[in-house]
């Protein structure tokens, strides 16, 4: 049968970054995929090797615009091991917070573009009404709505006063209660979204294995991997259980994600629950020198975030190194494209929640 | 420099065996860094297992090389690319090769293959244009670039062939006359 080669990209409606790949159809059926990077490369690794630590903050934060806080908690938590500093409790506690409410955000974002992608408006819409909620949360507690700028080297910038828990904790009623109402019904048992996910995009799980994939991508896999089991941050007293499924199709990516959003709640009430009353400190000073070498991750929304630092001593590192959860996951595209219908490549792209901002730095 | 800790030091020789080894014990591989020094670069890989982290060193001279080990980590294949693209590491017998294309936009290092402006100039030359910039725009019989205006001026707009009848059909826009002035 004749091949077809199809740009799929970089320029595509149901992409909200730019990323191209080489599509071979055979029919409509794809054999092979390719894909190509490089079109939001912005050198921030370069660029953060020239600046002070306290200045690669905001700067590495803002490779991301979900996921901004897994970004500064990463940056900060490399730092504070090189310096051999410790987080205040209570700051641990508020990073978890705001942490977890991003993981929230980020997820309903996803899900409200999956629902774009196949064509369900009505999800759509559902997701970013009840998101828009978590951004006011956000404004709330922090002042910005998407890049909060909280944390900082040793610790977090604000602090959430016992006076705004019952506004939080009412916000997050709220939340939960139109998760369950509004778009439950939509995600759980509707026919419509099961046909266009269920079997698309499988990756098994001795695959996920083999590749390293990492976040909602691997657990949908059925491979029970977590950062947060670490113990970073306040994990160690708001320990997880990993949320996984076995289906290793987007539908399987789907509901891990769906049963992330009910654990972040938990946790964000379990963080509040600590703070409340907690006395301390909210940072501890981190010196302008640091030398060694030292890494760290987190778990961000769309898995695991490696940071490596090397330093000598001078005012800046010699060597910031950056790997995010879509440039591990970016092998489980090529593995579960061929094979599928073209019709369905969309959704199952967008089923690993690809971000080319963080993945291209 | 303080090195990190769980690191073991191997040679570009003893990479693979080392990595089939991690491999073959249940270890992930997150990711490779490069780390740039005086006299030439050191590389990095990085394990995980069960929240444990190990760490591969490989210390090189400036024309040193890595052999890939894709083929034992299929994962491996697009930081071994981006590496070579964008630190210049040598990497030799990668399992899949992008040849300096997997950042489409990224100009490369100098003295690199990949060079866009090049290979656009191969195509237009193959394709019969003269010119590099011959895909301008032109309305009417005029070059419409950004550097001067997007918008021809009035009356400068010239069918090569309008019937002049009003018709919209290789009319002039406007009421067809000519601006004063000319």
């Amino acid at each position: 049968m004749p091949r077809t080669v199809v740009p799929f990209g970089p320029q595509h409606p149901v992409l909200a970054e730019p990323i191209q790949l080489e599509l071979t159809l055979e029919d409509e059926v794809v054999v092979d995929a390719v894909p190509g990077l490089g079109y939001v490369h912005r050198g921030i690794e370069a660029e953060s090797e020239r600046r002070p630590y306290d200045e690669d903050l905001p700067l590495l934060e803002r490779i991301c615009g979900i996921c901004s806080v897994a970004h500064a908690v990463a940056y900060a938590q490399v730092v504070e091991a090189l310096a051999e500093v410790e987080v205040p409790r209570r700051a641990r506690l508020l990073r978890t917070f705001w942490f977890e409410l991003t993981r929230l955000h980020s997820h309903l974002l996803w899900l409200g573009l999956a629902g774009d992608a196949i064509g369900f408006e009505a999800l759509f819409q559902g997701c970013w009404r009840v998101r828009e909620r978590v951004l006011d949360l956000f404004t709330l507690t922090a002042g910005n709505r998407v890049i909060i700028g909280v944390t900082s080297l040793g610790g977090v910038r604000r602090d959430i006063p016992d006076t705004m828990q019952r506004p939080i904790r009412e916000a997050l009623d709220i939340v939960e209660r139109e998760m369950a109402e509004g778009i439950a019904p939509f995600v759980l048992g509707n026919e419509a979204v099961a046909r266009r996910l269920a079997g698309v995009g499988v990756v098994s799980k001795e695959d996920a294995e083999e590749l390293g994939l990492v976040g909602p991508t691997a657990r949908g896999s059925g491979v029970a991997r977590d950062v947060r089991q670490s113990l970073y941050a306040a994990h160690d007293e708001l320990p997880i259980e990993p949320v996984v499924e076995q289906g290793g199709d987007s539908l399987a990516r789907t509901l891990v994600r769906w049963r992330e959003m009910a654990d972040s709640l938990r946790l964000c009430r379990e963080a509040l629950d600590r703070l409340a009353g907690l006395r301390g400190p909210l940072v501890t000073r981190v010196p302008p020198r640091l030398h060694g070498e030292a890494t760290s991750r987190v778990e961000a929304p769309r898995g695991e975030l490696f940071y490596y630092i090397a330093a000598d001593g001078d005012l800046h590192p010699t060597r910031v190194r950056v790997r995010t959860p879509t440039f591990a996951n970016i092998p489980a595209v090529l593995k579960m494209l061929p094979g599928i219908q073209m019709a369905s490549v969309p959704i199952a792209l967008l089923s690993i929640d690809p971000c080319l901002s963080c993945t291209e730095r | 420099m303080r090195p990190l800790p769980d690191s073991r030091t191997v040679t570009p020789d003893e990479l693979r065996p080392a990595a089939q080894t991690f491999h073959d014990e249940g270890w992930r591989l997150i990711t490779a860094t490069t780390v740039p020094r005086q006299a030439g670069r050191t590389v990095l890989y990085h394990f995980e297992r069960g929240e444990r982290l190990r760490h591969l060193r490989i210390e090189l001279p400036p024309d040193g090389s890595v052999p890939s080990i894709g083929s034992i980590f299929p994962g491996a294949f697009l930081v071994e690319n981006e590496m070579r693209e964008l630190q210049g590491l040598a990497v030799t017998d990668l399992a899949i090769d992008y040849g300096g294309r997997l950042y489409r936009d990224f100009d490369g290092m100098e003295g690199w293959a990949h060079d866009p402006l090049r290979d656009a100039t191969s195509a237009f030359e193959a394709a019969g244009l003269a010119r590099l910039d011959a895909c301008v725009p032109v309305a009417g019989t005029v070059e419409v670039r950004p550097t001067t205006t997007r918008v021809p001026p009035p009356g400068a707009y010239r069918p090569a062939s309008g019937d002049g009848d009003g018709d919209g059909h290789g009319d002039p826009p406007g009421d067809g006359r000519e601006p004063e002035g000319r």
